[in-house]
């Protein structure tokens, strides 16, 4: 960026014990920033373990939900205490995932069901990788969904344009298109004791001049900190009274709607939240997860206020669990899950399925099938949302349309 | 845009579980561009560097004069160096290490502290790190609990991940069938995977998934879904004994007698244990197993995306030794493609941490410096035992380097070099210098002790000037600012991405 200090001027000045910000962030891309500021934001989560999505949201009126979870089916709704959540004439949520129903009855979110991958893994690993470079099997593609949709995206000069909330960014949105990984705000700073600590960060800035990802990585770092230290005012208490559920999941999507509110110009997130491979003793593990995610996300809702229609929230999860309950009333790994879908475009209100039913003829090798692709979520997305019409890079392979009619 | 084969692409990318690799490049760009190319380590650098947490300053003095074929025969044979100090003070501050796990559990129950067995096998495994002379060992150790990985947090693993730690260090230079055998009867694992509730009447596939994929074969290692759920009818009855000593129990009554096929092989009708036990020596010797643990090493030991030569070569030794361990590291490490490897491995943070202090030849007075260690380890997410999922934590740079990692691993150089780290770990800036007292003088005293080898010429420039800090090169510093200057040199190496290859 030739408007910038070259770093080697910058080290010079710093030498010369000039105390001036790092990487002399403060000439102009303010113009830019508020222009980056107002666009739509893509915010995926994934739920690491595969979710149970028929211990999610409930077929109610299927005999054999019943008949082959005798121990773990959550009860049809008004049936009692732990009842589900009616949602229509076929679906209810898990009672856990109540936050989720005023979000349904308003409109703001869908749920698509019997979703996945239709390259069959029962392999958590094989399938979180599948899925979230969207892999086929011709084709030498590396990176992640995501980081080719950010690749796609006119330039801009936001170093936190696309965001991994997190310790780690999500494969989804590992590539060559430039990433910021936030663990939290709280901790996004470097500390020195150094009286020279503004020479020594623009020293070590210097060593970062190379070309590997080694060398990228570090020089992002600094400019992040930077950007982060001049941005407005970022503030780490929510607003309109949201409350975030404790621990990591909603701590950073509470930094993540903070930077969303700010002027940095986020535009693609990820946040992860894991504990759902649920074999042994479901119940337990499983209701407080979703209460967690359910939670999460409506605080996110609520924190965003009307910046939320310009904010489009969607879960994935590696695959689904089996129709069958095992001994341990948990489930083993299967292929059909759910997806929720929340915010900004969405066609809410609606479960979306070409259901297959959990009839014997139905299932694929004793799970609930796959009958969307999950592609075709994701496309009509960003079709919808981010102006793609063209899906070759994205989703190499993906030869169906993106028209599922979730999003406007 | 060429074509390439899903088994070219499991080849080049997805072999073992461990998924991640750098971002869209094939090759792999460690060494600073173009015309600022760094000379790779020397061969003993690069060996000391990669089998080990970092070497103190008197190890490396003693690996000097043994050469690179003495100091690894002397590495690959730990009997041989005498750790029994350092075990007996660590059985003496830490007396669960040496508990059953019934033993475990009662004193759980008793005071009410199911955490007191998590904390002092987490801190022990620091200061093994920390502190043995064995420092192949104990990367090993790291590799294999993070083979047969398991989440040392829920329940009673909190009690039983302690011998099972125990039988993995056992075994740790020894045979894979014996680490294998240990692991499928450790009630950690059994608890982990959920096979102590695997039964007759509902069998479950938790372990027995993973037992194929992560364990042994890989995912793509030949086995088929309905392999799976014969394996897991093999495994019923594989469970912990609740009622008595928490240690592993076949119970026949919860166990399918009937006949199973798995990889073709007929299970007979009527086995009890024996067909777990089956399974298991299948695995153990099943040339896919042979691929997967060498891929798996030379991915820790020589790149990120492991040369197939090599992988190949190190697979046979497995068939060839009966999955020795010691072969196979030799044959790793004395390879062309190990040799050729040099800038291609990104220390995880678990190295980086206990590399700079061991560098530094530093001291821990006390538990402060250890509960740091533990703060910084969680804040980079690498605490022992503690990665979320069975397959152990990522090998690859691109799961472990970010924006936000960078800041960590600052931040705790910068504490370090400070001295504001911690009470109880303390750098004394003179001793690293020797007599040196000029600014180009220290920048090489420095950068020798820490990286052991030279800077790029313009790096080294910049720091001149910068420990010059305005005066004449080559005017003498004083001892007030030379304390200063040396702090800030060191924490800008142990920052810098020299230090971050190993």
């Amino acid at each position: 960026m030739s408007n910038r200090l070259s770093r080697r001027d910058f080290h010079r000045l710093a030498c010369a014990g000039a105390s001036i910000p790092l990487l002399g962030s403060q000439i102009g891309w303010s113009a830019e920033r508020k222009d980056a500021a107002n666009r739509d934001v893509i915010v995926v989560v994934f739920q690491r373990g595969a979710m149970d999505g028929l211990n999610a949201v409930i077929p109610y009126t299927e005999n054999q939900y019943y008949s082959r979870r005798p121990t773990i089916a959550v009860a049809a709704p008004e049936t009692g205490a732990e009842a589900s959540i009616g949602l229509n004439e076929q679906f209810a949520l898990n009672p856990a995932l109540a936050p989720f129903k005023p979000l349904y009855d308003a409109g703001e979110l869908a749920i698509v069901h019997a979703a996945g991958l239709t390259t069959p893994s029962r392999s958590h690993f094989d399938a979180q990788d599948f899925m979230e470079r969207a892999w086929l099997e011709q084709g030498s593609v590396f990176d992640g969904w995501l980081n080719r949709y950010v690749a796609s995206l006119e330039a801009s000069t936001a170093t936190f344009r696309a965001v991994g909330m997190g310790t780690a960014v999500s494969r989804s949105l590992s590539g060559p298109a430039p990433v910021v990984g936030m663990s939290s705000i709280e901790d996004f700073g470097i500390v020195s004791a150094s009286q020279r600590s503004d020479g020594l960060k623009g020293l070590l800035a210097q060593t970062f001049d190379g070309e590997s990802f080694v060398d990228s990585t570090g020089t992002r770092a600094f400019a992040a900190v930077d950007e982060l230290a001049t941005s407005a005012a970022i503030t780490a208490e929510p607003a309109n009274g949201a409350v975030y559920p404790d621990g990591a999941f909603g701590q950073r999507l509470r930094d993540l709607a903070a930077l969303i509110k700010s002027d940095l110009g986020v535009e693609v997130a990820t946040v992860d939240i894991g504990g759902w491979d649920t074999h042994n003793n479901q119940t337990a593990e499983l209701n407080p997860l979703l209460t967690e995610l359910a939670e999460g996300l409506s605080a996110f809702r609520t924190d965003l206020g009307p910046s939320m229609a310009r904010v489009t929230v969607v879960t994935m999860t590696e695959f689904g669990r089996r129709a069958y309950e095992n001994g341990s009333q948990g489930t083993d790994h299967g292929r059909g899950s759910a997806m929720f879908v929340l915010g900004g475009g969405v066609v809410g209100g609606q479960v979306y399925a070409d259901w297959p039913t959990l009839a014997d003829a139905a299932l694929d090798n004793g799970d609930l099938a796959v009958t969307t692709d999950y592609r075709a979520v994701l496309a009509e997305l960003l079709s919808k949302r981010g102006g793609i019409s063209d899906f070759s890079s994205i989703f190499p392979g993906f030869e169906g349309n993106a028209t599922s009619g979730v999003f406007v | 845009m060429a074509t390439v084969t899903r088994r070219e692409l499991f080849d080049r990318w997805f072999k073992g579980p461990q998924l991640y690799s750098l971002n869209g490049s094939s090759e792999r760009v460690v060494k600073r561009a173009g015309e600022k190319a760094l000379e790779g380590p020397d061969p003993l650098l690069l060996l000391t560097n990669r089998a080990s947490f970092g070497l103190r300053s008197p190890e490396f003095q003693v690996a000097q004069s043994l050469g690179f074929d003495g100091w690894l025969e002397a590495q690959l044979n730990p009997e041989n160096i005498d750790v029994s100090g350092l075990e007996s003070a660590l059985n003496r501050i830490f007396p669960t290490l040496a508990q059953t796990n019934a033993q475990l559990i009662a004193d759980a129950r008793a005071n009410q502290n199911s955490f007191r067995s998590l904390a002092e096998l987490r801190y022990a495994t620091f200061l093994r790190q920390f502190y043995s002379g064995q420092q192949l060992y104990e990367v090993m150790v790291e590799f294999w609990s993070n083979h047969f990985s398991v989440e040392h947090v829920s329940g009673p693993i909190r009690q039983f991940k302690t011998p099972d730690d125990r039988a993995i260090r056992a075994n740790a230079m020894g045979r894979f069938a014996d680490l294998l055998n240990a692991n499928a009867r450790s009630p950690a694992m059994l608890y982990y995977l959920d096979n102590y509730v695997n039964i007759a009447t509902g069998p479950q596939e938790n372990y027995a998934r993973e037992l194929l994929e992560l364990h042994t074969l890989g995912v793509n290692g030949g086995y088929t879904e309905d392999d799976v759920k014969d394996v897991a009818r093999a495994f019923t009855g594989w469970t912990i004994n609740g009622r008595g000593d928490y240690e592993f129990i076949f119970n026949g009554l919860a166990h399918d007698y009937n006949a199973k096929q798995f990889l073709g092989q007929t299970l007979p009708a009527g086995q009890g244990i024996e067909d777990g036990q089956q399974v298991l020596d299948i695995l153990a010797t099943h040339p896919s197993t042979a691929q997967l643990i060498a891929t798996k090493l030379v991915r820790r030991f020589v790149a990120d995306n492991p040369p197939s030569s090599l992988v190949d070569a190190v697979a046979q030794v497995f068939l060839a030794t009966g999955g020795d361990v010691r072969s196979m590291l030799r044959a790793i490490f004395t390879s062309a493609e190990f040799a050729g490897s040099g800038d291609q491995k990104v220390k995880r943070p678990a190295e980086f941490i206990m590399s700079a202090m061991r560098t530094l030849d530093l001291q821990f007075q006390g538990e402060a410096p250890i509960r740091r260690v533990n703060q910084y380890l969680e804040q980079l997410n690498q605490l022992p035992f503690m990665w979320p999922a069975p397959n152990g934590y990522p090998d690859v740079q691109g799961y472990w380097i970010n924006t936000t990692a960078w800041l960590s691993r600052w931040n705790f150089a910068f504490a370090l070099a400070e001295n504001t780290l911690a009470p109880g770990i303390y750098l004394n800036p003179l001793t690293l210098l020797g007599g040196a007292n000029k600014a180009a003088e220290i920048v090489d005293v420095l950068s020798q002790r820490l990286l052991r080898r030279p800077l790029l010429a313009e790096d080294r420039q910049l720091l001149i000037e910068f420990a010059a800090g305005g005066a004449p090169l080559e005017s003498r510093i004083d001892a007030r600012t030379l304390q200063v200057r040396v702090r800030e040199l060191t924490a800008l190496l142990l920052a810098s991405p020299y230090f971050h290859f190993r």
